[in-house]
């Protein structure tokens, strides 16, 4: 099952390695990931990913754990939803 | 004020309260060293960081407050790796330091250069690399409150060089944010469902994990088992919450669990977890584990729920809070009556009584032996990895939470001698008693020159089988008899602690065993008993892996 969420995420270095480490780690692969940094500093990143035998909420669960992370939202889908909301971030 | 980052670091540390801190230097960390040099905290030189990352860890177990370690970059560094993974398995709550090469030079690969960050973000619970000497301070109470708060853990701050060197203005003081209660609907909801699913039991359990021990609510947990009137289990990690002379305290459960407390859990209809990942040394098969039974699980980590098993009820939250909440709901209902369920679980006790023989030296018996015979002093138990440590977590009389430390999620051997050495630093008025195999002693046995430095009053007692006793039981009903690797040639412990500097005697029966001991408990040095028992002791019982907890192999 595939399942998109958006995350915000203070923009630390070690901030997106430590995100994509989770999904590494808990065996969920990541389909598709875009991303922007706004002047605030802060990172939106989009992911699509498909689960594995944990769940998407179990994964949401560890995603919020990080300390670097300030939301986290299941969205639709990333096609429709990725270009404008990036785009539309980076210039705010 | 103007200081530099390594006396920030120090004044930072003070602040903190911390009086001990565990390391050991070089190049990049010499800095800190400088300004640790007159700074009014202890520093403890382990032989090897591994050591110093364990005795943090062992420290912070046996007190509750938080435990540092130092190391310097590269090889220091990566030798702190199996020390903080095995705290943050376990929740425990530990801030390293180290050193890093100096900003100029980072991503060059230059001269002991290891990127500890990366390397150490799957077991850390957060770590983080100083860029600026600005952020500096705020870091590391950053640190301090991330690895003490919610569901504790390990923390590694990596400092480079130039950033300890430069001087900078420093602001003392720091907040403290206390983590919200939960009052949202579900949270509540959940809680009815909790106590509406237990009064309509007939067969519930309390499992007591680790989590109540980190949380420190064992209090509160053993108020409500009174107050419904359950019979408690613990898992390894737990042990300590409930004394083992609660009368409703049943014993440890899951592959080697007390067989009173396996049965009970089988045949429970609902289970009330605290503070437990139901890991599957506790579970065995998940899909019997469940079968029949309403799942309640208490945790304050969200991303515990139903990871492993199921669980029908989720309570996620401040445990205190939770629990306190239950106990006050369950206060304005009628008693319930588990009677019927009592009187099970008594039979189940004079069917599998606890029997002790003495005809020949055994593990077991030692541990009974020892816990009869601490002449009234409070005691720190520490145990290593293998046989022994279960033998210690079946047969040790444990009564408070604090007075047992064994590594369960990682189990790590060599853990045991460190983590000894950070428990007796931390609690100097209780004895701290090391169980430890011959194999797991050698892993890290050097650190008894540490014991000798720091002057402390350490009982270890090597329970010696000249074997990798736990896989060579395995080897033994699993694997034909096949005994690879696992065989220890004969090893002179008493040569080589009295070599580091402690008293050793070597013991083949019991009254010798039971002499050493006496005379251990008064040495006022490190005080090693080699215990020398049969290779081909098995620890009983055993649940016949992949099985219900209630089906023995022995
Ligand atoms: C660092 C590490 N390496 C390997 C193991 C696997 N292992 C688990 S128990 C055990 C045997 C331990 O032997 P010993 O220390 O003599 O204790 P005993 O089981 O004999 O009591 C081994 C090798 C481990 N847990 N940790």
């Amino acid at each position: 099952m595939k399942q998109t969420v958006l995350i915000s995420l203070r923009n630390q270095e070690e901030g997106l390695v430590r995100l994509i480490g989770v999904f590494r780690r808990r065996g969920y692969r990541i389909e598709k990931l875009s991303m922007s940094i706004n002047q605030a500093d802060d990172m939106k990143i989009l992911v699509t990913f498909s689960c594995n035998q944990l769940t998407e909420h179990q994964l949401l669960h560890y995603v919020k754990k990080l300390i670097d992370v300030v939301t986290v939202e299941v969205v639709d889908d990333h096609s429709n939803f990725a270009e404008r909301y990036i785009t539309a971030h980076q210039s705010a | 004020m103007q200081l530099s980052g390594s006396e920030m670091i120090v004044k930072c540390l003070l602040e903190q309260n911390v009086d001990t801190v565990f390391g050991y230097p070089g190049g990049a960390i010499m800095p800190l060293y400088d300004a640790l040099y007159d700074a009014p905290i202890r520093h403890v030189l382990t032989v090897h960081e591994q050591g110093a990352a364990h005795a943090a860890d062992g420290y912070a177990r046996s007190c509750g407050k938080v435990g540092v370690c130092i190391a310097t970059s590269g090889p220091g560094a990566t030798n702190l790796v199996t020390g903080l993974a095995t705290a943050f398995m376990d929740s425990s709550p530990v801030v390293a330091i180290t050193g890093q090469v100096a900003t100029s030079f980072l991503g060059r690969d230059a001269f002991q250069e290891i990127d500890i960050v990366g390397m150490t973000m799957s077991v850390t619970k957060h770590n983080f690399l100083v860029r600026d000497l600005s952020s500096l301070a705020e870091i590391v109470r950053m640190a301090f409150r991330i690895a003490a708060s919610g569901r504790p853990g390990p923390v590694l701050i990596d400092v480079p060089r130039d950033i300890l060197l430069a001087q900078g203005e420093f602001v003392p003081g720091f907040s403290f944010e206390k983590e919200n209660a939960s009052t949202d609907v579900s949270y509540q909801q959940a809680v009815i469902s909790a106590a509406d699913a237990i009064s309509n039991s007939e067969r519930p359990v309390m499992l007591v994990g680790g989590g109540i021990k980190a949380g420190q609510t064992w209090e509160e947990a053993r108020k409500l088992a009174d107050t419904i009137g359950i019979p408690a289990v613990s898992t390894l990690m737990g042990l300590g919450a409930f004394s083992v002379k609660d009368a409703g305290f049943l014993g440890m459960t899951g592959m080697h669990g007390h067989k009173t407390a396996n049965w009970a859990v089988s045949e429970a209809d609902v289970i009330l977890g605290i503070g437990t990942r139901f890991n599957d040394r506790i579970t065995s098969d998940c899909s019997k584990y469940v079968q029949g039974k309403t799942i309640i699980h208490l945790d304050v980590d969200p991303a515990e729920m139903s990871k492993n098993i199921p669980a029908d009820i989720m309570i996620i939250g401040d445990l205190r809070q939770t629990l306190n909440t239950l106990n006050d709901l369950f206060l304005q209902r009628p008693s319930v009556d588990f009677s019927a369920w009592r009187k099970k679980i008594a039979n189940w006790r004079q069917e599998f009584p606890i029997e002790y023989k003495a005809s020949q030296l055994n593990a077991p018996w030692m541990m009974k032996h020892m816990s009869e015979n601490i002449a009234g002093k409070s005691v720190v138990w520490v145990t290593d990895v293998g046989q022994h440590q279960m033998w210690a977590a079946q047969h040790l009389q444990i009564g408070t939470p604090r007075e047992w430390i064994s590594p369960g999620g990682l189990g790590t051997m060599g853990f045991g001698l460190p983590a000894a050495i950070g428990a007796q630093i931390a609690c100097p008025d209780k004895q701290t008693v090391l169980v430890v195999g011959d194999g797991g002693f050698k892993m890290t046995g050097m650190e008894l020159y540490t014991a000798i430095n720091a002057k402390l009053p350490l009982i270890v007692v090597i329970i010696n089988n000249q074997a990798l006793g736990m896989v060579r039981q395995w080897q033994e009903l699993f694997f034909q008899q096949r005994y690879s690797a696992t065989i220890l040639s004969r090893f002179d412990f008493v040569s080589f602690s009295h070599a580091c500097g402690a008293s050793a005697v070597e013991v083949f029966n019991p009254s010798e065993f039971s002499s050493a001991f006496e005379q251990a408990l008064q040495s006022e040095r490190a005080f090693v008993i080699v215990a020398n028992v049969e290779t081909g002791d098995l620890v009983d019982p055993m649940v016949s892996p992949g099985q219900s907890i209630n089906q023995f192999v022995r």
